[in-house]
This record gives structure tokens, C-alpha cells and sequence, in this order.
């Protein structure tokens, strides 16, 4: 016979653990969805692997585009960055580095470099941002610009960046990134197949620790010889070849990476540029976007193409990682909190719907609800609320769809990209798939929850992340 | 329930093992036959760039007959944009003596929209009447991509079509591409005229106008001149903001009128356009329209008009002092 307080224990721990199984059912079944849409659309069209071709096809027609790449503090890789952006194979592009008031010697290796000389350059004063110093043109290439600026974080340098701009396309790039010689061609075929509905596109990232590059160019790729970028290559490719490229195809696409992302001028400008000071500026920019042309009834694309663009580095140290991740989780709550009004929003179609359903899922209730399984399923189990059945169908549930998901993106990887070309390398990242489940994965899930209470504390930092540089072959 | 989610969890792990190990198999096979394609892979393109140097059509088909139909197909697709077309049409009467034309419509209905639109290009230089057939058929092709891609191709074979049917069959999708360019680029020697009665008919869709407009621009025709003058009267914006964009290369003082004028054209993205035209044509005559456009009401006019007015300042006395100090002085 169980008393009264007893009966409502037991029946708020039975709620507690259905809200966690359904949950965590839920966003493997999403996984699981979005895994076949990917496999579909690979399959339509699978990635060029000949960008020749592609040369070919599209150079007569390629609309001219500017690089912008906001750069602060970055001395450790600019000169990387700027020669694979000077190398890139593209009919007509210009290059604008802006240098964000940087405290190292960014600015310095730039000029010296690139022989720098000071113009006078008119901005389009449409997007306000920090005042410029000096805008400046290579003597050596004059497709590059570098802008001399005061500090006024990402998004701000970024819009200091669209502002000089002339063509009517620009592709965002973090100062730490790489290019694929090959990027811009074939990031702009949505843009090309159509023109008046593309408004921005999404390129694939890939982690760029364990390589080594030459004249700003990757010769050589290898998989780190460390766990924790292994595991983001895994994270990565399911993120970019699964998640990403699913949500496009449904016309829901909320993010395109802040390290690659193509757009349409015009349109940014009619929006106000990036949001200065936040934290997602790139989930930002991308919600506004279809904010803007759902409210004005105007029909419109956001695409991604799987093709690898760009190479970029990765934390190797779990601080540095753990306040990444953390950043990252802010800038998720900030945008949906911000644009909550969209969420399940019938007005907003499959933005409203789809995307923002699956940000509330996974971003928000995510991993709030994991952690709370981690704690209260055992101890539910200990007092005999649960049996020994349901703690291990749990745990299996989410170790065992976790892994199908990670090595079956691993799988869409490697039909399609063939993105490592060592066997040895294949095997290392598959066994990166199944260890991520034990420790990684809720350590990650505690960063995420803890970028939950920094922003309802309301603290807001970006951190350093502390760069190592190409390594030359 | 339980059970079944154990099942279904369990089910998982193990598919997830077995497709690992698949995987690192189907790498370590792969890895094997990439080799020896990497080995015949040159191949291909030594003969097609050795046989721009002598031109023996007999060689060149002797000798890509010997490679995989696969590989050839691909360097072919590769080579042929960047070959002379006296050299192209050698290239595909090769192709068609060493079997490609064959395979290609052998597999054409079972490859991927890729390898599809590679084809078509291929068939293009290929010609003949079962090219020609096969390409016809294209054009009904489920993919938009495919039918503009034969139908590009058709136009390659430098032959009359009948315009409004080909973009009737094409459809929508295949409308909105940029690649529309290029098809009536092809077709321009032959049909002009219909070209240019589509830059004006206002009953046709904004993407197909501007595309007959642009090709006209790409080929140097010499009626496009005139359709940027026609285009001022335009009620689309799409087109009149293309006229303006157009103008800015024209340097006669009919065209700075034109540019004035779309500056007090209803639509902003036509007033925008004009304005920065104005300035990167240094239109001094335009300085004044400029000043009054600074005030729109549409930031992104106001922005490109204070833009090309601080260039239009630097013109009529250039000298080292800020924007700001600039456009205080311009207003």
C-alpha cells in the first residue's frame, strides 16, 4: 500500500522519464529523416568531383563576388587565409579583409606582405558600424583590399566588409579559414540554376587540424593524430553532409556556417546586415533572412551545397572547446529567443514549423532533457520507480541510434566525398563515432546546458581560441 | 515497450558495426581500382591535347578507343570548353569514330543529372542525327537542368529552333537558370531578331527578358544598345534596372539623360541601380539629380547615391580628406 506523496512520486518520476524516452526518440527519429532526405539529395545530384567541368559550364556566366573576411588577432593564420583566397580558381572576385582593430601584428604582416598602399575607397553607408581607419590595396594583387578598423566585433567588421563591396554577391569567410581552390564555383551553382529566388548558400567545412598547406593551398590531408578534432570531423561531416544539407532541401536551412557562406547583397542590405554583438550572427543573419522574405511574401531559396569549401581549425583542448560549444548554445537561445515569435508559427510555413520545431527539440530542450536523463533514469532505476529493462533500453536508445547516425553520415562522407584518403584514417574516424557516446557526448551536453546559464545570467563573452597555424609540407 | 526499444536500439548498433566494416572493405577495393584509373586517366587528356597540336582525327579515335569509355567521357567534358571549335568538332567526330556516341546513348536515361548534362555537352560536338535525336528527347527530360543543358546543346549544333516552343517545353525551372544565357547566345547568329522581340514582349517572364538581354550584352550584339534605350519606359524593375546597369558602359550623353532620368523611376531597386551607374560612369551632369536621391525614402538608394556622389566629388576636385568631410560637403 502506497501512501498519497509516495503515488505522486512515482507517477511525476514515470512523467519525467516519458518526456525524456520521447525526447530523445523524437530527435533520433529527426536524425533519421534527415539522414534519408541527405541520401536523396546526394544521390540527385552528387557533388562534382572535376571542377573543371564545372569551369566550363558556369565560368561565362559566374556573377563577380567579394571575399569578405573579418580577421582579428589572427596573425597566425591570415597570410594562410589571404594566399588561399588570392589562389582561388573564379572568374571575377575581389578580396576584403577587415581588420578588426586586432592587438598582434594581423595588420602589420598584411601590409608587409602584401604591400599594402592606403586609397580612398567609397562605402556604401547603408549598414552602420565601427568607424574605419584606412582602407587599403594591395600593390602586389590589386583584387586585394584590407580594411583598417576600430574594433566593433564579428558581425561589425562583417558589415564594414559588405559595405565596401561592389558586386552583388559576397561570401563570408573567418579569418582562420582556408579555402578549397575550387570554393566559389561551386558554391554559386544555386545562385546560377536560380537567380532571382537564391538568396544566400551554405558550403561544407572541413576540419583543417592534421594537415599541412602549402601557398595557402592544402596539399595534404590527414586525419589529427588527437581524439578530440577526430571527433569533430565526425560531428562535422554528420552536422554538414546530413543535417544541413536535409534542411535545405525543405527550404528550412536556419544556419550557414560564419566560416563560408554565400549571399545576395541586396538583400542583406535590405535586412541591416549582420546584428553586432551577437553571439550566432551566423544563425542570426539566416533567421532574419527568411524573416524578412516570408513578412514580404517574396519567394526565395536558402541553399547549401555539400562540396567541400573550406578548411578550418579546430579546438584542440577541451576548454577551448567546452567555451565554443557554450558560445555557440548563447547564440542558438539568443536567436530563438529573439525571433520566438516564429516558432511554430503557421505564418512562418516549414520555417516556423520544421526549423524552428527542431531548434526547440534539439537546441533548446536538447540537452537540458539529456542531462536530466543522465541524472534521474539511474536514480529512478535505484528507487525502484524504473526496472532494469527501461534504464537499459535508454541508455541503448541513445548510444545505439547515436552511432548508426554518425557512422551512416560517415558512410554518405565517404560514397560521395571521399573526404580522408587513408583506410587508416576511415577506421580511426569510425571508432571516433562510437567512443564520442561515452564522454564526449555528455560532456557536450554539459556545455550546451551551461551555455544556458550564461544566458539567462546574462554573460557574454566570445573567449579566445588560441590558433597553431598551417603546417607546411 | 521496453523490449522493443532494446530491440530497436540493439538493431541499430549492430547495422551501424556491419556498415562500418563494410565501409573500410568497399575503401580498401576502391583504393585498388582509383589506382589504376589514376594510371589511365592522363591518357585521355595527352591525346586530346596532342591532337591539337597535329590534328589527326584517326590517332586521336585510335587512341582514346583503347581507354575506359568512362574516362574519356570525363576528360572530354573536361577539355572541350577550353578548345578552339575547329579543334572541338575534330574532337567529337573522334569521339563518335571510337564509340563514345554510342555508349553515351546507351546510358544516357540510366545516369545521374551530372553525368547527363556531361553528355549533352559531349553529344553537342558529337552532331549527327542520332545525337540529335537523343538531345531532342532530352529536352523533355524530368530534370531542369537536363533539358537546358540539351537544349544548349541543340543550339550548339548552330541550327534555327523554334524559340517560344523550345521555352515552352523547357518549363519554369529550366526558365530561371542562368545558363538561358548561354542558349540564347548559341541561337543568337541565327536568331536575333527573335531574340530581341523577347527582351521587349512584357507578356514574357522578367528571368527570360533579362537573359535575352544579357546574351545580347555577352555577344556584342549591336542592337543591344538600343534595347537599353528601349528599356527606360519599362514598367518591370527587373528590366529597367538592368537597363541601367547596362548604360553604365555607354558614355554618349543620350545615355547620362537615360540615367538621370531612372533616377525618379517608382521602383527603388531601379532608382538604386541608376544611381550607381551614375557614379561609376562619373556623370558629372548627374550631380545634382544624385543630391536629391540622397534624401529617398529607400536607405538603399539614399546610400548608393551618397556613394556615387562622394565619387563624383573626388572627380571634380580629388583630394586626401575623409568620406565623412565628403559627403557633409556634397549635401
Amino acid at each position: 500500500m502506497t501512501s498519497l506523496p509516495q503515488y505522486l512520486l512515482i507517477e511525476a518520476a514515470e512523467a519525467v522519464t516519458l518526456v525524456i524516452f520521447v525526447s530523445a526518440g523524437l530527435q533520433n527519429l529527426l536524425h533519421m529523416i534527415q539522414l534519408v532526405i541527405a541520401a536523396a539529395a546526394i544521390r540527385a545530384r552528387p557533388p562534382i568531383a572535376e571542377a573543371d567541368l564545372l569551369h566550363g559550364r558556369y565560368g561565362r556566366i559566374a556573377p563577380p563576388i567579394s571575399v569578405v573576411a573579418p580577421a582579428f588577432n589572427e596573425e597566425r593564420t591570415i597570410l594562410a587565409t589571404v594566399r588561399s583566397m588570392l589562389s582561388l580558381r573564379y572568374p571575377d572576385y575581389d578580396i576584403i579583409i577587415v581588420n578588426d582593430g586586432s592587438t598582434d601584428g594581423t595588420m602589420s604582416l598584411l601590409a608587409a606582405e602584401f604591400q599594402l598602399g592606403r586609397v580612398v575607397e567609397p562605402m556604401e553607408l547603408v549598414i552602420p558600424h565601427a568607424p574605419v581607419r584606412a582602407v587599403y590595396r594591395s600593390r602586389s594583387d590589386p583584387r586585394l583590399y584590407v580594411i583598417d578598423k576600430v574594433n566593433g566585433g564579428k558581425a561589425d567588421a562583417q558589415n564594414a566588409g559588405i559595405s565596401l563591396s561592389r558586386a552583388n554577391h559576397f561570401c563570408i569567410v573567418d579569418g582562420d579559414t582556408v579555402l578549397e581552390p575550387d570554393a566559389l564555383i561551386r558554391a554559386v551553382q544555386p545562385f546560377l540554376d536560380d537567380p532571382d529566388r537564391t538568396i544566400a548558400v551554405g558550403g561544407t567545412l572541413r576540419i583543417a587540424n592534421g594537415n599541412s598547406a602549402e601557398n595557402g593551398q592544402v596539399r595534404r590531408v590527414r586525419l589529427s593524430d588527437r581524439f578530440l578534432p577526430r571527433i569533430q570531423v565526425v560531428e562535422y561531416l554528420r552536422s554538414f553532409l546530413m543535417g544541413r544539407l536535409a534542411w535545405s532541401r525543405i527550404n528550412s536551412l536556419l544556419i550557414i556556417s560564419g566560416a563560408f557562406g554565400l549571399f545576395r547583397r541586396d538583400v542583406v542590405m535590405e535586412i541591416g546586415g549582420y546584428t553586432t554583438g551577437s553571439l550566432g550572427e551566423d544563425l542570426d543573419i539566416v533567421v532574419r533572412l527568411h524573416r524578412h522574405m516570408i513578412e514580404e511574401k517574396r519567394d526565395y531559396r536558402i541553399g547549401f551545397v555539400p562540396d567541400p569549401a573550406c578548411w578550418t581549425e579546430v579546438p584542440q583542448s577541451l576548454r577551448v572547446l567546452g567555451r565554443q560549444r557554450t558560445r555557440w548554445q548563447q547564440g542558438a537561445l539568443e536567436c530563438y529567443f529573439q525571433h520566438k515569435s516564429m516558432a511554430m508559427n503557421p505564418a512562418y510555413g516549414r520555417v516556423g514549423i520544421l526549423g524552428f520545431g527542431h531548434m526547440i527539440l534539439v537546441d533548446l530542450l536538447g540537452p537540458v532533457l539529456e542531462v536530466l536523463g543522465y541524472f534521474c533514469i539511474p536514480l529512478f532505476w535505484w528507487f525502484g520507480v524504473l526496472s532494469i529493462e527501461a534504464l537499459i533500453a535508454y541508455t541503448a536508445l541513445v548510444f545505439g541510434l547515436g552511432t548508426f547516425t554518425s557512422i551512416a553520415s560517415l558512410m554518405l562522407a565517404e560514397f560521395q566525398l571521399r573526404p580522408y584518403p587513408r583506410v587508416e584514417d576511415l577506421l580511426k574516424l569510425g571508432s571516433a563515432a562510437v567512443l564520442e557516446n561515452f564522454g564526449y557526448r555528455q560532456l557536450h551536453n554539459f556545455w550546451r546546458l551551461r551555455g544556458w546559464f550564461y544566458y539567462l545570467t546574462a554573460r557574454h563573452s566570445w573567449g579566445e581560441m588560441p590558433r597553431i597555424g598551417f603546417a607546411s609540407s | 515497450m521496453n523490449n522493443l526499444l532494446l530491440i530497436a536500439a540493439g538493431a541499430s548498433l549492430c547495422l551501424a558495426v556491419a556498415m562500418w566494416i563494410a565501409l573500410v572493405i568497399a575503401r580498401g577495393l576502391r583504393h585498388a581500382s582509383s589506382r589504376r584509373r589514376r594510371e589511365r586517366y592522363p591518357s585521355a587528356g595527352i591525346a586530346i591535347a596532342e591532337f591539337c597540336g597535329d590534328g589527326d582525327v584517326d590517332a586521336l579515335a585510335a587512341k582514346l578507343g583503347k581507354l575506359a569509355p568512362d574516362d574519356v567521357v570525363e576528360v572530354a567534358g573536361r577539355a572541350l570548353p577550353f578548345l578552339a571549335e575547329v579543334n572541338r568538332r575534330a574532337v567529337g567526330a573522334a569521339l563518335e569514330r571510337c564509340g563514345i556516341g554510342r555508349h553515351i546513348r546507351r546510358r544516357f536515361d540510366k545516369a545521374n543529372e551530372h553525368r547527363r548534362i556531361l553528355y549533352c555537352e559531349l553529344l553537342a560536338v558529337i552532331g549527327g542525327a542520332d545525337a540529335t535525336a537523343v538531345l531532342g528527347k532530352a529536352t523533355g527530360n524530368a530534370q531542369p537542368a537536363v533539358r537546358l543543358a540539351a537544349a544548349i546543346a541543340l543550339a550548339d549544333h548552330g541550327r534555327r529552333l523554334p524559340l517560344r516552343e523550345l521555352l515552352e517545353r523547357l518549363g519554369r525551372e529550366a526558365r530561371r537558370s542562368s545558363r538561358l544565357v548561354l542558349l540564347f547566345a548559341k541561337l543568337l547568329p541565327h536568331q536575333e531578331d527573335e531574340i530581341g522581340a523577347l527582351v521587349l514582349d512584357r507578356d514574357a517572364e522578367d528571368r527570360l527578358r533579362l537573359s535575352a538581354l544579357h546574351a545580347l550584352e555577352m555577344e556584342d550584339a549591336p542592337s543591344h544598345r538600343e534595347f537599353l534605350f528601349a528599356l527606360e519606359e519599362e514598367s518591370s524593375p527587373a528590366l529597367a534596372a538592368a537597363a541601367a546597369r547596362g548604360l553604365t558602359s555607354q558614355t554618349d550623353t543620350r545615355a547620362g539623360d537615360t540615367l538621370i532620368r531612372l533616377l525618379a523611376h517608382p521602383a527603388p531597386e531601379v532608382r538604386r541601380e541608376a544611381a550607381v551607374a551614375i557614379g561609376r560612369a562619373r556623370l558629372l551632369a548627374g550631380r545634382q539629380a544624385l543630391v536629391a536621391v540622397t534624401g529617398d525614402a529607400s536607405p538603399m538608394v539614399a546610400g548608393a547615391a551618397a556613394r556615387s556622389l562622394w565619387l563624383l566629388e573626388r572627380e571634380r576636385a580629388p583630394r586626401p580628406v575623409s568620406q565623412a568631410d565628403e559627403l557633409d560637403a556634397a549635401a
